[in-house]
């Protein structure tokens, strides 16, 4: 857990204070992403955190440990860190890269080794290909890759990411984040996220914080942060577009109504609750798809299907109903404050 | 000529020493201080306007100041210390800006991830910053070499004396044959230096070095 408690930074001769008396807490696991127009004072928290900068007034503590009180090479060795700019050692191989931490803490060369290896098949680069190879030579995805390998190496229960994914196209990113996503899965790594891009922050965040000169504005959970934006300039930053971002957040199977619980005329479609799946197709009146799929793909067949409601499969049977009633009563509720 | 062989030995064996005198100094001098200075910003501008000072000053002007120093006086140790201040600009500046030239965001990288000072200083900052040091290596070598046969003039007995004989009884194949050879010294010395600039230097600082990587791994 990582607590932030009435943290300022003013630097010398700066008109206004760079963070002003921010106070949060992020759980244990979970993704935190600081979002918020350039000079909010985004990164500057970020850097607090391992001490990159120091705070003028407040404290930061990690699992109830103030961090004023450690050494700050050996907090940061705790710490992943990933950078938009990447960092590469440009004179080192990729092995050499990502070996780094686990050097500084005199790991053994086997156990390095076998890290290595690890990560490079985490991230989805193949060791026989890139192991030797320079920083140079790799394409700009490979590089966010490698240095997310190389903050990931010695295993730290925290990472900082400024902007982690910001420096290669628009689809690269898409698949970055798809992979992050999907290794934090498994890794449960506590991680600060700082990005500009408000998509992003919705996408990666369990939680977010939105900041605006130095102030947190809004913190939350980005559903109920895109239903409820607790100020102007939050809406403006979530954009005219906030329930459909909304939509893409929620999974149908939350909001669906199981087979069991449907009307009689309801579910009259699917009395044997077959459909043939594997492929887009109208039966009786009706499409479907998957549990996992966002409301926005719901939103999506029904309208191109011209129809009220849709079926909801998992492998291949049907296990609910959503109708374009739910979402929007869904939606209304929300926005007049009720919980998800 | 072949009479004077002995002689010539002497010569080129005493200006080779001299120079290497001179190098190994100088660099135990000018690397620490171009590091200081680059960690100490606010000491930079001062000590590379001394460097580029000491730099104007005409060399045989500088060797006659040494020589009229109590301790100093004819001989070695004025010609030592007059071209150790030679050497300061090229260094100091090529150090400076070596260091400097580095990405800082691979600096910030190294200390995000928890290297001391140390370690950036030599895991890091070096390593990157060699290409452009040694270019300041090997330029001052050829340069002390060369400002080296000045020091004939205050008792130093080495290639610049072919040089100084020559001219002062007109005759210019004594002359020739001194430029000659301090010429070969140090288109030898520079030679030698490549040769270990290109052990040090790793191949992923330099995109000849990268795309020769690349073809071996295919």
């Amino acid at each position: 857990m990582i607590k932030l408690e009435r943290l300022s930074k003013i630097f010398p001769e700066a008109e206004r204070p760079a963070v002003e008396e921010l106070s949060l807490e992020v759980d244990q696991g979970d993704i935190c992403v600081f979002v918020g127009p350039s000079g909010c004072g985004k990164t500057t928290v970020l850097k607090m955190i391992n001490r990159l900068i120091e705070p003028t007034a407040g404290n930061i503590f990690i699992e109830e440990e103030n961090i004023a009180g450690t050494d700050p090479v050996l907090l940061r060795r705790k710490i992943g860190y990933v950078i938009q700019q990447i960092g590469l050692f440009p004179h080192r191989t990729v092995f050499e890269n990502i070996a780094l931490v686990p050097r500084l803490l005199h790991w053994s060369h086997q156990a390095i080794e076998e890290r290595v290896q690890v990560l490079l098949n985490l991230i989805g680069l193949d060791p026989q290909e890139v192991y030797y190879k320079y920083p140079g030579q790799l394409s700009g995805g490979e590089m966010q890759r490698i240095g997310v390998a190389r903050a990931l190496a010695a295993d730290p229960p925290i990472m900082l990411m400024d902007e982690p994914f910001g420096a290669v196209d628009p689809i690269i990113r898409h698949h970055l984040q798809e992979e992050f996503l999907r290794i934090q899965q498994e890794m449960k790594k506590t991680i600060i996220f700082v990005t500009h891009d408000i998509n992003e922050a919705v996408k990666m965040g369990d939680r977010i914080a939105i900041m605006n000169q130095g102030r947190l504005v809004q913190y939350g959970e980005p559903a109920d942060i895109l239903a409820r934006p607790g100020s102007r300039f939050v809406a403006e930053i979530l954009g005219d577009d906030r329930t459909m971002k909304l939509l893409e957040l929620v999974r149908v199977e939350t909001l669906m109504t199981p087979l069991d619980k449907c009307s009689e005329k309801q579910s009259g479609g699917f009395q044997d609750a077959e459909l043939q799946a594997g492929r887009e197709s109208v039966q009786n009146g009706y499409s479907w798809l998957e549990t996992q799929k966002p409301l926005k793909a719901a939103l999506e067949i029904m309208m191109r299907n011209n129809l009220d409601q849709v079926a909801v499969c998992r492998e291949d049977n049907v296990v609910g109903i959503l109708g374009w009633k739910d979402i929007t009563s869904y939606i209304s509720n929300l926005e007049r404050g009720g919980r998800l | 000529m072949l009479n004077n062989s002995h002689r010539i030995v002497e010569y080129s064996l005493n200006h080779l020493t001299l120079v290497l005198t001179v190098t190994g100094i100088a660099l135990a001098l000018w690397i620490p201080t171009g590091l200081l200075i680059s960690r100490y910003e606010r000491f930079s501008g001062l000590t590379m306007a001394l460097g580029n000072l000491l730099f104007c000053i005409p060399s045989l002007s500088l060797f006659g100041i040494f020589m009229t120093v109590p301790h100093l006086g004819l001989g070695r140790r004025s010609a030592v210390l007059a071209l150790v201040l030679y050497a300061m600009m090229p260094l100091v500046r090529n150090v400076y800006r070596g260091i400097k030239s580095v990405d800082r965001h691979v600096v910030e990288a190294g200390r995000g991830m928890g290297m001391s000072n140390l370690e950036i200083l030599w895991q890091i900052q070096l390593p990157l910053a060699w290409p452009i040091i040694f270019a300041g290596i090997r330029v001052t070598v050829v340069l002390v070499t060369g400002i080296a046969t000045i020091a004939t003039y205050i008792g130093e007995r080495n290639l610049g004396r072919l040089i100084q004989h020559g001219i002062t009884r007109s005759n210019a194949e004594m002359i020739i044959a001194g430029a000659i050879l301090v010429s070969i010294l140090a288109l030898l010395l520079d030679y030698l230096l490549g040769r270990v600039e290109r052990r040090l230097i790793s191949p992923g600082t330099t995109q000849v070095g990268v795309r020769k990587g690349q073809e071996e791994s295919f």
